[in-house]
């Protein structure tokens, strides 16, 4: 059963990163050899208790972060190429099971950190990236689970549960912005890198797409509604946007065949 | 139950859903039941409705707030879409006993229904999807029950005090006919006509009366099977 996806984008080269109850596993970007296989230890979970991997991210353009159900993130040093992949370290400071872990898309400004990971609980935390990880800061829960999040320019951008999009500041943890975009439990967050265009798709069959923004005088972010898609009868589990402006985006749904692709007219 | 499931957090309920969601994943099977009260299309997708009341915990989509480095809100926006969501009332019990609020985990047979007389467009189209699950009408049970009665054929055991499962009603559902009953004008006359369908002992006698006139004047005392029968029925023609 394998849970998610994702490429990550080094300096040196692009690995396919794939998640799933019995481990992690990493392709070359052809998919043609698994260059790593790393298997769950049963043993660090509770028992009777689902075991998984999920959340990935690379970072700090040498590692490949993993998260698992025990709440751990697993951090894989990968070499420019060949099969030599280590861990080399376990991040402990999540109690519950990890959701979503992003790395900064942009240009962190002083002391915001370089990584975000999010866990079952809703409790965010956020990092600096190196030989060894800095935790910088947590930013509580407040009931709900934080099922996706996005970092960029030093702003967290978080789904959770209950539909609500919150934008926290990375380097001091404060809540900037809070959306009731969604009518039921958001699986999806994307950020285009080059414009700020943040998308998101529900249960609820909705999919929004905001603009975030900076106020250069007051230093305040800000969020703006910009276009919304229902995909009838379908539940959105993912919504990517397929460049780095944003200008068009992909939905995928549960028990959907097609992936929708939604562009300018 | 509750010890397993009570302490569970809201993101592992999740994880068991989308559990459940992947092990139904492709089966398109059309539900009679689900088909007639629109919850599922023709096509085997369930309808996602897009208004109604949110979860309790989730706030209607809309609203969007901007704080500033102290914490104070600075700006209020809304966006519309088109979806029509609404508070939800209140929350649901979680109590042995108590208001549950939503209609989750109800026996939907235990809403009176109107009986469609004809099958929608598509019926052609289902014949050659996947196959349609036929759930038995609990009442096509107590049909035939009643029809084995008229026919003396079946002694019904009656429960204490109580009738016996069928009842005719010449409205669509049974709110109709108490609807029609207060609604009725005080002038018509109240005529209730006493349909006895059941077997009575004077009824029984003339009926067997007539069956014994039927007899045959001779019977035969050795038949060996229905071919015999006949052939001597013949011969005596």
């Amino acid at each position: 059963l394998s849970l998610q996806a994702a490429w990550c984008i080094l300096p040196s080269r692009v690995l396919l990163v794939l998640t799933s109850q019995k481990g992690i596993q990493m392709y070359e970007s052809d998919g043609s050899i698994m260059v790593y296989w790393h298997a769950l230890d049963i043993a660090e979970h509770p028992p009777a208790q689902a075991v998984f991997a999920r959340g990935i991210a690379a970072a700090g353009g040498r590692f490949i972060c993993v998260g698992t159900s025990s709440g751990q993130v697993l951090v894989f040093d990968i070499p420019p190429k060949g099969t030599n992949i280590t861990v080399s370290e376990v991040l402990e400071q999540h109690r519950d099971a990890i959701t979503d872990i992003a790395a900064e898309l942009g240009q962190a400004p002083d002391g915001a950190g370089d990584l975000v990971t999010a866990d079952d609980a809703g409790a965010l935390c956020v990092w600096s990236v190196g030989e060894e990880f800095a935790l910088l800061g947590k930013i509580p829960a407040f009931g709900c689970t934080c099922s996706s999040v996005k970092l960029w320019h030093g702003v967290v951008a978080a789904g959770y549960g209950n539909g609500q999009i919150r934008l926290y500041e990375a380097a001091t943890g404060l809540l900037r912005a809070e959306i009731n975009a969604h009518a039921r439990w958001i699986y999806a967050l994307d950020l285009a890198p080059q414009t700020g265009k943040l998308l998101s798709g529900a249960e609820d069959s909705f999919v929004h797409v905001w603009q975030l923004s900076r106020n250069p005088d007051t230093d305040d972010i800000e969020i703006e509604h910009s276009h919304a898609e229902c995909v009838t009868d379908t539940q959105v589990c993912g919504a990517r946007f397929c460049d780095p402006e944003g200008n068009s985006f992909a939905v995928t749904g549960y028990d959907l065949s097609e992936i929708f692709r939604y562009g300018p007219a | 139950l509750f010890q397993t499931y009570g302490c569970l957090s809201a993101g592992e309920f999740q994880f068991i859903r989308q559990t459940l969601l992947v092990f139904f994943q492709d089966m398109h099977i059309r539900v009679s039941i689900f088909l007639k009260d629109k919850v599922q299309s023709s096509n085997g997708r369930f309808v996602l409705p897009i208004s109604g009341p949110v979860p309790w915990g989730t706030e209607v989509p809309g609203l969007i707030r901007i704080f500033n480095h102290n914490g104070d809100e600075v700006k209020r926006t809304e966006f519309t879409t088109d979806g029509n969501y609404v508070t939800p009332q209140r929350e649901g019990s979680f109590d042995l006993y108590g208001d549950r609020v939503l209609k989750l985990g109800t026996n939907m047979y235990s809403v009176s229904r109107p009986v469609e007389t004809h099958m929608s467009g598509s019926a052609k189209n289902l014949a050659s999807h996947a196959k349609e699950n036929i759930t038995p009408n609990p009442l096509a049970k107590e049909e035939l029950n009643f029809l084995a009665r008229l026919l003396g054929g079946l002694e019904v055991k009656k429960p204490g005090g109580g009738e016996t499962g069928f009842r005719l009603n010449l409205f669509t559902t049974d709110e109709e006919e108490e609807h029609a009953a207060l609604t009725r004008p005080e002038e018509l006359s109240y005529k209730v006509i006493n349909i006895e369908a059941t077997q009575e002992p004077g009824r029984q006698a003339e009926l067997s009366r007539i069956l014994g006139e039927l007899e045959v004047a001779e019977p035969r005392p050795t038949s060996s099977g229905k071919g015999e029968d006949l052939l001597a029925l013949m011969d005596g023609l």
